[in-house]
């Protein structure tokens, strides 16, 4: 009898995932066939034309994309996970008069929209000279208040003070205090903290639409809207492209899903 | 002393003269923008563009002429021409050494602060050398020529052969010519069609390939003044629309999309709009078949023939070295040496005198089309009687808008003809405010 | 002595720690949000260049609550996507949540399963998305076809109701496994005695939930509510490249997918480049979605009372 209700349970929960994952099936279908099969629907079952697809995507160039993609995610992530430390560990462990004050600030500053600082944001950098570099994709992630916010709440309750007290008695500077100890105690929410600012740059499209115009500079999400462009009839290495973009990404994600899914929902439980 | 005044004056004069030759050679290097040997030329063109075709096929050409030349080349979309330029214009990077400019967006983007004058010194082009229908197509406002088209873009309709012998009695192009002298007689034999085919045969692909047509036909323009000129210029492009889509003469593929592609190889639409890019571009990689029965046809529209598209190369103000630039330009648009490279690919280039002076070059035929000769057709009888359609700083937004109207029209079988109008006249009226429409 | 050097080093290291982000976020946020509504004061279309700028005060603004229908056709339409997809992800969420709450063994399976499409490049879920429902190629007519469904293709992308429905349909695909991720989190802080204990004094499952479980869900749901609303004015990304075949119309039939980010990007970067009225059409969309916020949490902080 029980069994029988669990087994209802899951008929739901069951439907519901193979939506969640069809279109990716699909994406993996399209990259195996050329444009004629796809044309006439014969996507269901997987083809055989995968390897020259990609060979079409890769002489292409996507894999500069990738490129760039990976390391502005990457030094975005670095750049902000050591701002969001200094400034967590300031909110954490030394006590002065505007701390309330500050943190409450920042909490508050997460729920401004991004988009309003956009154009002046896209014309600050041309006034810098920073077009078609990577730098406006990195300099947004400068300051995340969402990112000091988990790393303060976390350090709040796994760094003990005691531990800082006593490494100051012996002798250790604050910046070595910080670095040995502090930032080591809070390796999880690091770990949540790189997933998720890494996906968020990653992903963002809006921003390097504005600022990004040499293609040769392009993230992954730009390059997959001139894929219309670059292969307007060759469906097949569209297909191609937009599993190679997507699938590592996904696999890499579930892969790590511990730490991900828990910073996800405890950003939001919490906040 | 008279020896050696002598001496030295002959001494001087000399030096003089060397300097001088010396001089020549170096006002020869730098400003002469005509003379030169081929190997002479040396360095490096930047060009972000989207016909990969166009590009290879000339540079190839280019450098078996001059071999120090290279290219750099930036794929990039059409649709973002002016987004592109504007942001490199007011962030300062840096521009395309050589200019690419699609004919949407041309009207704004030839207003931006970046071109050189063709027409001026030292580059002096004639305006003349090229056909005349593009010339309106090249200045800009302040009447600088600021481009050069990269090849003839003239249309005609094609049509399969064996569905015409079919449904219309005929594969003969002069035969179909006099039956459809108007769109009022391509739309009743349109619905003909498609009862006797029992539903399955159309005349076109989409209604949006006709209104490309229709609405270029008349070569009036838009925009005057402040004034969108909407009943006077579009009117009739809708009310044909509605005709055509309410008998059934087109089918409702939407331009450009997965299916339309498609139904070039496919054996229910009796014509196609066909330019001189239409050919590599959609029917060759489409319609495998089409090599070995040739069963396409071309021939004049109803109505006349149009300019579809086209895109102009011209010289950035930034390009840092203008003279190769303007022989690069020169080679792949007006010269016979660029003409004889694309008609390796069934493109014609947009200056006179290489058809005048050979005049084979003119001709071309394609497997698809059997015998038929195209490039007499495209440029013998098409570009001559092309009347084309002045351009406006806001046909961007005018275009799109009408594509909007059209998937409407194409969606929605109850919509008239003055509901489109209707249609036409609010969407322009919110995007374009400044504007009065009529 | 000691006492101020003491004090010393406490202002120095906070504010040597904190320095980096709050000179980051001025330089990187507050700076071009002040400078955005500078802009936002002058005609400046940059296709004119720089020299063209002028100053025209409120001019801009007028201008778009005079005459601008087509940006408040965007919001409109915003909006209505919002008041669909917000409560459907909410009940959904909340009811695979409390499905798969019973479920200890496949519980994380079905987390990361479901959580895919919320990680997804958003771009390339409007591109696959647009394959998927085109109408003559498309897998999703294919298949209704071949099950006999329908009889003849639905036009999804091509008339204005259905890619409103394609357009919601791609939110709460994409959405629902975070919003089953957060209240499964939720679900987890409420003391499972209490719930036992309301069975035994014969309150049946219903009722269980709504009174006892329920409460324990709505702070979590008012926050998510919130964040919906703050992201859904911003919704961008999907319904773009929906539509972003090459004679496509911008925010596909009628405009009718167009969203007031849409309008936006387009007026500001893409088919003109007036800068000063994009400006002041981003302050606008900011004001509004501030007042938005701040009268649906009014609301829903009053019932709560």
């Amino acid at each position: 009898m029980k069994k029988l209700k669990k087994s209802l349970y899951i008929i739901p929960l069951a439907l519901v995932s193979l939506i969640s994952v069809i279109p990716f099936y699909f994406i993996i279908s399209m990259a195996t066939h050329d444009t004629g099969e796809i044309y006439r629907g014969e996507f269901l079952v997987f083809g055989t034309k995968l390897m020259s697809n990609l060979k079409t995507i890769i002489d292409g160039g996507f894999l500069r994309y990738y490129w760039n993609s990976l390391y502005t995610a990457l030094v975005s992530t670095v750049v902000c996970l050591a701002v969001s430390l200094m400034a967590s560990y300031a909110l954490t462990v030394y006590k002065f008069r505007m701390r309330g004050l500050i943190s409450g600030f920042i909490v508050t500053s997460m729920m401004i929209p991004g988009q309003i600082s956009l154009l002046g944001y896209t014309v600050e950098m041309r006034n810098l000279g920073l077009i078609n570099t990577h730098w406006p994709l990195i300099f947004t992630w400068a300051a995340s208040a969402y990112s000091v916010y988990f790393i303060s709440q976390f350090m709040k309750s796994s760094l003990p003070m005691e531990l800082v007290e006593s490494a100051r008695i012996d002798g250790c500077g604050e910046m070595r205090t910080f670095i040995n100890i502090a930032v080591p105690m809070v390796k999880p929410a690091i770990g949540t903290q790189f997933m998720l600012v890494f996906l968020w740059s990653w992903n963002n499209f809006l921003m390097p639409s504005t600022v990004l115009t040499d293609s040769r500079k392009f993230t992954i999400p730009l390059g997959i809207q001139t894929l219309a462009t670059a292969y307007t009839q060759d469906w097949g290495a569209r297909g191609a492209a937009l599993a190679i973009a997507v699938l590592p990404m996904l696999i890499i994600f579930a892969c790590g899903s511990k730490y991900f899914i828990k910073g996800l929902a405890a950003g939001a439980v919490k906040g | 002393m008279t020896k050696r005044v002598k001496k030295a004056a002959v001494l001087g004069l000399s030096a003089a003269m060397a300097m001088s030759v010396m001089g020549g050679i170096t006002v020869f290097a730098e400003d002469d923008y005509s003379g030169g040997l081929p190997s002479d030329y040396e360095g490096t063109l930047t060009m972000w563009g989207w016909d990969d075709t166009w590009f290879e096929c000339v540079t190839k050409a280019f450098n078996e002429k001059y071999p120090n030349v290279k290219f750099e080349y930036t794929p990039m979309a059409n649709g973002d021409t002016l987004q592109k330029y504007q942001t490199a214009i007011a962030a300062g990077t840096e521009l395309p050494d050589i200019a690419w400019s699609i004919i949407d967006s041309r009207a704004k983007v030839y207003e931006l602060d970046m071109w050189e004058d063709l027409s001026a010194e030292p580059y002096n082009l004639d305006i003349n050398e090229v056909y005349e229908y593009l010339h309106s197509k090249m200045v800009n406002s302040k009447g600088a020529v600021c481009g050069i088209e990269q090849c003839l873009s003239p249309a005609g309709f094609a049509y399969r052969k064996d569905l015409a012998l079919e449904y219309l009695g005929t594969d003969n192009r002069e035969e179909l010519e006099a039956m459809f002298p108007t769109w009022e007689a391509f739309i009743e034999k349109g619905a003909e069609v498609y009862e006797k085919s029992g539903g399955t045969v159309y005349m076109l692909q989409g209604i949006a390939d006709a209104q490309q047509f229709i609405r270029e036909q008349g070569g009036k323009s838009w925009i005057e003044g402040d004034v969108i000129k909407a009943t006077d210029t579009l009117q009739k492009s809708l009310e044909l629309a509605c005709k055509l889509r309410d008998n059934n003469v087109c089918d409702k593929l939407e331009a450009w999309s997965p299916a339309w592609y498609a139904s070039f190889g496919e054996d229910n639409h009796i014509f196609a709009g066909c330019a001189t890019w239409s050919v590599p571009f959609n029917i060759v990689p489409n319609d495998p078949e089409g090599e070995k029965t040739g069963h396409w046809g071309l021939m004049n529209a109803p109505e006349g023939n149009i300019s579809w598209g086209g895109t102009t190369i011209g010289i950035s103000k930034t390009c840092k070295d203008k003279r190769l630039a303007w022989e690069f330009v020169k080679f792949a648009t007006l010269s016979t040496e660029g003409a004889q490279a694309l008609n390796t690919i069934g493109f014609f280039t947009s200056a006179k005198k290489p058809y005048e002076e050979k005049p084979e070059l003119a001709n071309w035929t394609s497997p698809w089309f059997g015998e038929q000769d195209l490039g007499e057709m495209f440029i013998g009888e098409i570009v001559p009687n092309i009347q084309a359609r002045p351009m406006n700083f806001d046909d961007n937004v005018i275009h799109e808008t009408l594509n909007l109207v059209t998937t409407a029209l194409n969606n929605d079988s109850g919509m008239t003809a003055e509901d489109a109008m209707n249609q036409l006249k609010e969407e322009l009226e919110m995007r374009l405010a400044d504007y009065t429409v009529e | 002595m000691k006492s101020k050097s003491g004090k010393k080093m406490m202002w120095k290291w906070p504010v040597l720690f904190l320095a980096p982000y709050f000179i980051s976020y001025f330089l990187f946020f507050v700076y071009p949000t002040i400078y955005s509504f500078f802009i936002s004061l002058t005609d400046w279309d940059t296709v004119m260049g720089i020299a063209s700028r002028k100053f025209v005060g409120l001019a801009n603004y007028v201008k778009i609550f005079t005459k601008d229908k087509l940006f408040f056709k965007s919001l409109g339409n915003t909006f209505s996507f919002m008041i669909i997809y917000i409560p459907i992800l909410i009940l959904g969420g909340i009811a695979l949540a409390v499905l798969l709450y019973k479920l200890t063994k496949t519980r994380r399976l079905f987390q990361t399963i479901n959580v895919l499409p919320y990680i997804t490049t958003p771009v390339a879920i409007g591109m696959i998305f647009s394959f998927m429902f085109d109408w003559s190629t498309g897998i999703v007519n294919n298949i209704l076809l071949k099950t006999g469904l329908i009889q003849e293709g639905i036009n999804w992308l091509g008339k204005p109701f259905t890619a409103r429905l394609v357009v919601i349909f791609l939110i709460v695909w994409k959405n629902l496994g975070y919003y089953l991720l957060i209240y499964l989190a939720a679900l987890s802080t409420v003391p499972e005695d209490i719930q036992e204990a309301a069975m035994v004094d014969g309150a049946n499952k219903w009722q269980t939930f709504w009174k006892i479980t329920f409460p324990y869900l709505r702070p979590i749901t008012v926050f998510l509510i919130l964040t919906s609303i703050i992201s859904g004015f911003q919704l961008f990304d999907e319904p773009y490249l929906l539509f972003s075949n090459m004679n496509s119309v911008l925010g596909g039939p009628d405009r009718s997918c167009m969203t007031s980010m849409m309008y936006f990007f387009d007026s500001t970067f893409k088919s003109s480049t007036k800068l000063g009225y994009g400006a002041a059409v981003s302050y606008t969309i900011f004001v509004i979605i501030l007042v938005v916020s701040g009268i649906v949490s009014k609301i829903i902080n009053r019932k709560e009372d």
